[in-house]
């Protein structure tokens, strides 16, 4: 099983890699936004489905992560390791914060305190449009990446394609190292029920903060190779329907499998590229049914239809 | 100083506004335990519908008075029977898995917004149908601004009246002390549930109603008003009834004596920071039980 599982896991990764000499630069770019989103809802996987928190602030550690970017290359010239460092550093920071009170409410307060963080940081940003550009956000240069003759744009990715398959493939392994050591056991047990963890000895608010901070953070990396791959950045990355996207992935994927989000991203990003030349308003709407019947028929999400997930 | 008069009226009538679409939100809350993403389309609806009408009947002739009227009974009516559907077969099944239902009415949310953005070409307003201003305090007030938060009072208390007073009332009370023992009393669950569904939205669309000649129509105004109802509800305590409008005041209110003193967009925001730091000091709400926190 695991052998299988690794020989997967090595294909997937040279498929992906290929990916650049095999398409043309627009597949390149969608296959590079699922990648992104993809961490994006993996990390807020870790608090939803292992936790079993659900938090509609994580477009503000996505949003900062892009502004934390944005404003490094704005301000000293374009970069790669740098602007990523300080967006992920700022994002993490704020999450860690935010998760010392946001984890200390119960399970609905959660929902609504993050919203709330979500709320007051759109409209902070819409209003400090000096620092983040509001609604019109600020355009970036590339990534100043070049292979030969092979350098990075802002409407082709080419070598940026490859620096952000690598920091996901990094980012996953690690969430997915975390939930499989006996940290992600013991998030299980919180999730599963608090007060039973809580007598066995689990110090349960600090592992429901660690998986806040761990969360944010791998949303705060995905919105630096966003901002950076996408060259823009704007107020809309703060609202709280960037974290309701996050959401339906990790559901129509799979919740609780961190597979599952990177899946249900793939599939819904492809068939939003594949709607958006025939009937782009049709989207919601398709998003919308097929939200009913994950529901009804597919609780478990896609990941679920050849495993039963332990529950 | 008129200017803040003007402010301070408004966020109190809003108050009402925001108090019964909170009404409906808990109500189903209380009795399902189902959290009602959709609840803001809901309220959509309920303006749209009003603006639908009053497109369909001018021409005919029907004074707009009258047909603002009707469709205060109509739209909630429509919304109703229509909600009262979606519990049978979309959340029905799912009932018992609170993540579940919140997902299946995000779905719903999505679906109903979009199709409305589909019909309704972009933002359209309705006329107030009392016109007129009233005097308080050396200021002309919009008469029907009073008359919305008075018909949104009246509402809230008929509503409380006929669950404290009807079998109905005794039936979701009971639903939500104990289902189970509800269930094996001979209380209709299932039944209680759809109406409790129905109910409840259908005062989301009479709010919409009343509140369309006062903002704009469009397929998402239910937006922001959700995420304020929200946490008015959270806020007051899940299932307290009294609680969620104390919040709704706390909310509106403290937005608007703020917004004299700052900024418009960092009143919102102070006023949403009180919010959350009352669910911090206190995580199931003002009013509400530890078991729902």
């Amino acid at each position: 099983m695991s052998a299988t599982r690794n020989v997967s896991i090595v294909l997937m990764l040279t498929l992906l890699a290929s990916v650049p000499w095999l398409f043309d630069g627009y597949i390149v770019g969608v296959t590079m936004q699922i990648l992104i989103w993809g961490l994006f809802a993996a990390s807020f996987d870790v608090l939803f489905g292992y936790v079993g928190l659900l938090s509609l602030g994580h477009s503000v550690y996505f949003a900062l992560g892009a502004y934390g970017a944005a404003w490094l290359v704005l301000g000293t010239g374009p970069g790669v390791a740098l602007p990523l460092l300080t967006g992920f550093g700022l994002g993490t920071a704020v999450a860690a914060l935010i998760g010392l009170v946001a984890v200390r409410t119960g399970r609905h307060g959660v929902i609504i305190l993050t919203a709330i963080t979500a709320l007051i940081a759109y409209l902070l940003a819409q209003n400090q449009s000096d620092l983040t550009g509001g609604d019109d956000g600020f355009n970036l240069p590339a990534m100043p990446l070049r292979l030969g003759d092979w350098s990075a744009g802002c409407a082709v990715p080419g070598p940026a394609y490859l620096v952000v398959l690598g920091l996901v493939a990094v980012g996953v392994a690690l969430l997915y190292g975390l939930v499989r050591a006996p940290l992600g056991a013991a998030w299980r047990a919180t999730r599963e029920n608090e007060a039973q963890a809580a007598a066995l000895g689990y110090h349960t608010t600090r592992l429901k903060w660690l998986a806040f901070t761990v969360s944010g953070a791998g949303a705060a990396l995905a919105g630096g190779l966003h901002a950076l791959t996408d060259c823009y950045v704007s107020s809309e990355l703060f609202h709280w329907l960037v974290s309701a996207d996050a959401l339906i992935w990790t559901l129509f994927g799979g919740a609780g499998t961190l597979v599952g989000p990177l899946i249900g991203t793939g599939a819904l990003v492809a068939i939003r590229e594949v709607l958006s030349g025939v009937w782009a308003n049709g989207y919601p709407i398709l998003i919308g049914v097929v939200l009913l019947v994950v529901v009804r028929y597919l609780p478990d999400g896609l990941v679920g239809l050849w495993q039963r997930r332990p529950k | 100083m008129s200017l803040v008069l003007f402010q301070l009226l408004n966020a109190f009538v809003w108050s009402w506004m925001v108090a019964l679409i909170a009404l409906g939100l808990n109500l189903v809350y209380g009795v399902l335990r189902v959290i009602n993403v959709a609840h803001g389309a809901f309220f959509m609806l309920g303006a749209v519908v009003a603006w639908a009408f009053h497109q369909m009947t001018t021409p005919l002739g029907v004074p707009y008075e009258l047909g603002f009227a009707v469709t205060l009974l109509l739209a909630p009516a429509l919304v109703g029977s229509f909600a009262w559907t979606v519990e049978r077969t979309a959340l029905r099944p799912v009932i018992d898995k609170p993540i579940l239902t919140i997902i299946a009415t995000f779905g719903l949310m999505l679906i109903l917004e979009q199709t409305v953005q589909e019909l309704v070409p972009s933002v359209q307003t309705l006329a107030t149908p009392v016109s007129g201003s009233f005097p308080v305090l050396g200021l002309r007030y919009p008469t029907y601004r009073l008359v919305a938060a008075g018909l949104a009072l009246a509402t809230m208390l008929g509503v409380g009246v006929a669950l404290a007073r009807t079998r109905f009332g005794l039936w979701t009370r009971a639903v939500r002390q104990n289902r189970e023992l509800a269930l094996s009393l001979g209380v209709p669950v299932p039944h209680v549930y759809g109406l409790a569904f129905g109910l409840g939205s259908a005062l989301a669309a009479l709010a919409g109603v009343l509140a369309a000649p006062i903002v704009t129509v469009h397929a998402h105004m239910g937006l922001d008003i959700l995420i304020d109802a929200f946490t008015v509800v959270v806020v007051g305590g899940l299932g307290s009834l009294g609680g969620a409008v104390l919040a709704a005041f706390l909310f509106r209110m403290s937005e608007g004596v703020l917004s004299i003193a700052v900024d418009p967009v960092l009143a919102r925001a102070l006023a949403l920071g009180l919010m959350g730091l009352i669910l911090i000091l206190r995580p199931q709400g003002l009013f509400g039980h530890e078991r729902d926190a």
